[in-house]
């Protein structure tokens, strides 16, 4: 139960500093995103089907401080989770680039069907494709981040 | 015979999480999109915790930006202060003019017995975040339903109009700005008289939709609320008409294009204006 309120309470202060910082900085396409490499490390450290109820919790604060449509975030990073959980079951994501790569695979699912669901998909076409990249170059980081505060698997196993 | 009954057993294992979890999945999303009033209160809680915190994260994040924009800026802030004296002076003689604008319209608003029907005074409310959400518009304000502030009112900065609340927790409050992509505002043209619809477009800017191709509007025309909503009042500065073309799409021929510049920089917001939007004439 530890684990889960650690990742929860980790994702809550995250999304309190995004909304803060978002106030104060004038090109906020390009916002500073930690909520997508969390989705993509608790994936890494928590299997199905426990490790699923953190990200949908997350994904319901994460609405409770956005105006749009209620119940995409759940949906976005459930979706987000499954797909990450489905590539480390075939393949090892240990080194910074591939941790890169699979945040830049579950950030633009995310991405795309938060753009979908608030009817701004042309913004995709360069300012997403940017915070994209932006937010799978800092994944490393993220991640070393996340595993010093000690965020570990629900399920009782640690990252490999 | 016993490895095949276990991987008979694991594969009908995995099927039913599989089923599970996406049971899961569109049951938090049922929630969330069709029984909103379930998780109300804990929206509303998390809206007055987070904005405590965001209030706390602010604090460091308004001191660097207050040394950039005085240290950083001087130059730019001596430029300023020159071009605002210049205003100030040319406001100054406009301000008479308007103050006897002002004083006979009161003089005659009373004569029609037409007054402004606002609930409360206004509230100043500071900006403490904004939407997680890089491409919606919106802001988190550090007044909410303790202060009499309640889902639909609306936020004022200066003379011009911001945006209409659309959470409200006892604390805090979450608003939506005009230029988010789902707020919608019913405007004049201030010289033409034009009617449209002002739609946010994102990125700070609006669209003004639904005015007829055969309207006049130029670029520099002001638009001002027209009370039709019945949410904001007649007659407050919206924007400034920024371009105008022939519209796209099947509607193309019937309506023009108008990208509208909102008067308050939306991306600057640190103060607002909260009241209570506007009530229908018979005053219910």
């Amino acid at each position: 139960m530890r684990p889960f309120l650690r990742q929860i309470c980790l994702g809550f202060l995250l999304l309190c500093l995004n909304s803060a910082m978002a106030a104060s900085v004038p090109w906020r396409l390009l916002a500073v995103d930690g909520m997508t490499p969390l989705v993509a490390w608790m994936a890494t450290v928590s299997m199905l089907p426990e490790g699923i109820l953190p990200v949908m919790v997350l994904g319901m604060m994460a609405d409770a401080f956005s105006v749009g449509v209620g119940g995409v975030y759940p949906f976005a990073f459930s979706i987000g989770y499954l797909l990450a959980r489905y590539v480390l079951n075939n393949m090892s994501c240990s080194l910074w680039w591939q941790q890169s790569l699979l945040v830049l695979l579950v950030g633009g699912v995310i991405k795309v069907l938060l753009f979908i669901s608030s009817g701004s998909l042309e913004l995709l076409d360069v300012e997403g494709m940017l915070d994209l990249l932006l937010t799978a170059v800092l994944s490393p980081l993220w991640f070393r981040v996340f595993r010093s505060l000690a965020v570990r698997e629900v399920g009782g196993e640690e990252e490999a | 015979m016993a490895q095949r009954n276990n991987k008979r057993s694991l594969q009908r294992r995995t099927t039913v999480t599989l089923v599970l979890v996406l049971l899961l999945i569109f049951l938090v999303v049922g929630i969330r999109t069709k029984g909103g009033w379930i998780v109300a209160p804990a929206v509303r809680f998390i809206t007055d915790v987070s904005g405590a915190i965001e209030e706390v994260f602010d604090i460091p994040i308004q001191g660097l930006r207050h040394i950039y924009q005085r240290y950083l800026h001087l130059q730019e802030v001596a430029e300023e202060n020159v071009r605002l004296r210049l205003e100030i002076e040319k406001l100054k003689s406009e301000l008479v003019q308007y103050r006897e604008a002002q004083i006979e319209n009161i003089r005659l608003r009373k004569l029609l017995k037409l007054q402004e029907r606002w609930q409360l005074p206004p509230l100043v409310a500071h900006v403490v975040g904004a939407d997680v959400t890089p491409w919606l518009d919106s802001v988190v304000i550090d007044v909410g339903s303790k202060a009499g502030v309640k889902e639909g009112f609306i936020l004022l900065a200066g003379a011009g109009v911001v945006g209409q609340v659309v959470k409200s927790g006892l604390f805090y409050s979450q608003a939506m700005l005009i230029s988010d992509r789902n707020s919608a505002v019913a405007v004049i043209v201030q010289r033409s008289r034009a009617r449209g619809v002002l739609k946010g477009q994102g990125r700070g800017l609006c669209r003004l939709e639904y005015v007829a191709a055969g309207a006049d509007v130029r670029p520099g025309d002001v638009v001002i609320t027209s009370g039709l909503d019945g949410i904001f009042p007649k007659g407050l500065l919206v924007g400034t008409v920024v371009t105008v073309g022939r519209g796209n799409g099947a509607g193309g021929t019937l309506f023009k294009e108008v990208v509208v510049r909102p008067d308050v920089d939306l991306s600057k917001l640190e103060e607002v204006l909260v009241t209570a939007p506007k009530l229908p004439r018979n005053g219910k």
